[in-house]
C-alpha cells in the first residue's frame, strides 16, 4: 500500500482538503470554527474510507490474478493468515494516515481558537473500526468478483450502511412484506452509523461510554464475519 | 529542426490558451444574456440518504450555498433563499445561525412570514438558546408591531442561561417609557391570565412588578422635583427626602437611576 503512488495522492488530497477548512470558515460568516470542525472530520472520514475501497478491493484481488498468491501459500503461511496479514496491514496504513489527518485537524481547531478538541479522539476510535468494516467487506467482494464490482458495490454498501435506519423507518410505514425486507436488510447489512459520533462531537458533546462500546463489538463482529466469509472464498478460488 | 518543432509546439500551445479564453469570454456573456435561474435547492430528506451521515457538513455546505446566494445580488427576488435556510436547518436542528441571519433578512427581502416561521421553527427545536427568541422579539416589534408578541419574546431571551446584560436590559426596558408603560403592562397582564405555564407566569408578574416600579420612581421623583426644583440622580435621595420609605427591590434583579427628566432607567 505505502509502495502505491495513489495512495499518497488520496493522501495528500485529504490534507489539502482538512486545510482548506480554514479558507471555508472564512466564509462562513462567524461560523469559521463549526465550519472547520464539520469538514475536518468529514474530511478525515471520507478519506480514509476511501483508500480503504480502493485498497480493500485491489488488494487480495491483484495477488489472485497474478497468481503471486500461490507463491506465498508455499511457504509456511496459511490462507488464514495471508487475508489476517493483508487486513492488518492495510488498517495500519489507513489508520497511520488517518493520524495523521487527526493531527492536522486539531492543529487547525486550535489555529482558530477551538482549544484541544479531545473528544475528536472518540470519533478518530470509531473510524478506525468502520474502516476495519469496510476493509473486510470490499477484501471480501474483491475474491468473490471482480475489482471494480467490489469497488462499486462497497461504495452502495457504505451509502446504504449510513441509511439503514431510515430505510427501516420508511420500510416500518408500509406492508408486511417491505417490514420483512426492512428487517432484513437492518439486520444484515453493516450499520455504518453506528460508527458515527461527527453530528455530536462538533457541538462538544461527549458520547455514551456504553454505546462506544456496542458499537466496537458490533464492529469486530462483523470484521471477523466478513473476513472469515473472505477466508472461505479464497479458500474455494484456490482448490 | 528541433528549434522549429519548439516554436511550432509553444505556438500550438499558445492559440489553445488564447481559445479557452474566448470560449470562456463567449460562455460568460451567453449566461449574462440568458439571464438568472434560482437554483433548485435539494430536500433534506434526499441529502440525508446521500451524505453518508454527515449531516452537519451538509448542513454547513447549505449555510454557505445561502450566503453565497445572497451576497451574490444575482437575483432581486432571492426566491430560493429560505430553501437555503430550511435545508440547513433540518439537516441540523441546532444550527443557530441560519435561523438568526433567516430571521434578520427574509423580512427585507419582503419574506416576513418565512422569516418569522424559521424563526419560530428555531426557537422550538433550541429551547435553552437566547438568540432565537431575541430575534423573533426584534422581528415581532420592527415588522409585525406585536407589541406582546414582542415583550414576550425579550423576556424569554433575557430569561435564558447565557444571555448577555445588554438583552437583560433591553428586555426589562422594553415598553417600559412613560407612555408605552401602560400598554406594556396590560400586554404582561394578558400574559400572566392566559398563560398555563408556571415559568410564563412568574415572569409576567416580575415585569408588571418592574414597571410599576419605574412608575412609581417617576411620581416619586416628580414630587421631589417640586420640593427640591431639580430632579434626583438617583433613589436614594427619594428615601433621604421621605418621599418613598425604601428602594423597592426590583425582582428582576435591577437597580435604578434617573435620567435628566426624571425618569427612572435601569443602572
Amino acid at each position: 500500500m505505502v509502495r502505491d503512488r495513489i495512495f499518497y495522492g488520496i493522501f495528500a488530497f485529504g490534507i489539502i482538503f482538512i486545510s482548506s477548512s480554514l479558507l471555508l470558515g472564512s466564509l462562513s460568516l462567524g461560523e469559521d470554527l463549526r465550519i472547520t470542525k464539520d469538514f475536518g472530520l468529514a474530511s478525515i472520514y471520507l478519506f480514509s474510507i476511501i483508500l480503504a475501497i480502493f485498497f480493500g478491493s485491489q488488494s487480495i484481488n491483484r495477488e489472485l490474478n497474478d497468481r503471486t498468491y500461490h507463491l506465498v501459500i508455499l511457504r509456511p503461511v496459511s490462507s488464514a493468515q495471508f487475508i489476517l496479514g493483508k487486513f492488518v496491514g492495510l488498517l495500519f496504513g489507513i489508520g497511520l494516515s488517518a493520524l495523521i489527518m487527526q493531527l492536522l485537524y486539531l492543529a487547525v481547531v486550535g489555529l482558530q481558537h477551538g482549544g484541544f478538541d479531545l473528544i475528536s479522539f472518540y470519533q478518530f476510535f470509531l473510524l478506525i473500526f468502520e474502516v476495519g468494516v469496510v476493509l473486510s467487506l470490499s477484501l471480501l467482494l474483491s475474491v468473490i468478483g471482480t475489482q471494480l464490482s467490489a469497488t462499486i458495490l462497497s461504495i452502495l454498501l457504505i451509502f446504504i450502511g449510513h441509511s439503514l435506519e431510515m430505510i427501516k423507518h420508511a420500510a416500518d410505514k408500509g406492508g408486511l412484506i417491505a417490514k420483512g425486507i426492512g428487517n432484513i436488510l437492518y439486520y444484515f447489512l453493516p450499520n455504518l452509523e453506528k460508527f458515527n459520533l461527527r453530528n455530536s462531537i462538533s457541538y462538544g458533546v461527549r458520547p455514551q461510554p456504553n454505546l462506544i462500546f456496542l458499537a466496537l463489538i458490533y464492529g469486530v463482529a462483523f470484521s471477523v464475519i466478513l473476513l472469515s466469509l473472505c477466508h472461505l472464498a479464497v479458500k474455494k478460488h484456490h482448490d | 529542426m528541433t528549434k522549429v518543432k519548439t516554436y511550432l509546439l509553444v505556438s500550438i500551445f499558445l492559440c489553445l490558451a488564447a481559445l479557452l479564453i474566448v470560449a470562456q469570454y463567449l460562455f460568460d456573456s451567453d449566461k449574462a444574456r440568458a439571464g438568472f435561474t434560482d437554483p433548485i435547492v435539494p430536500r433534506a430528506e434526499i441529502i440525508r440518504y446521500i451524505d453518508l451521515g454527515l449531516h452537519n457538513a451538509a448542513a454547513d455546505l447549505a449555510w454557505l450555498g445561502a450566503i453565497q446566494y445572497y451576497g451574490g445580488r444575482i437575483t432581486p427576488h432571492y426566491d430560493s433563499l429560505d430553501d437555503y435556510f430550511i435545508l440547513s436547518t433540518e439537516l441540523d436542528p441546532h444550527f443557530i445561525h441560519p435561523y438568526t441571519f433567516g430571521t434578520l433578512i427574509l423580512p427585507t427581502i419582503g419574506q416576513l412570514d418565512k422569516g418569522v416561521a424559521l424563526a419560530r421553527i428555531g426557537f422550538d427545536n433550541n429551547p435553552d438558546d437566547w438568540l432565537i427568541p431575541y430575534y423573533l422579539a426584534s422581528a415581532s416589534h420592527i415588522y409585525l408591531n406585536d407589541r406582546a408578541s414582542a415583550a414576550q419574546y425579550f423576556d424569554i431571551a433575557a430569561g435564558k442561561k447565557d444571555s448577555p446584560e445588554g438583552v437583560k436590559k433591553l428586555a426589562a426596558s422594553y415598553g417600559a417609557n412613560g407612555s408605552m408603560r401602560s400598554k406594556t403592562i396590560a400586554i404582561w397582564e394578558q400574559i400572566y391570565n392566559e398563560t398555563n405555564d408556571e415559568i410564563a407566569k412568574e415572569r409576567a408578574k416580575n415585569n408588571i412588578i418592574h414597571l410599576e416600579i419605574m412608575a412609581l420612581l417617576d411620581a416619586a421623583a416628580a414630587k421631589y422635583k417640586d420640593r427640591q426644583g431639580y430632579y434626583p440622580k438617583v433613589p436614594n435621595e427619594l428615601v433621604s427626602a421621605r418621599i418613598i420609605k425604601t428602594v423597592p427591590i426590583d425582582p428582576l434583579g435591577f437597580t435604578y437611576q434617573f435620567d435628566s427628566d426624571g425618569k427612572a432607567m435601569i443602572k
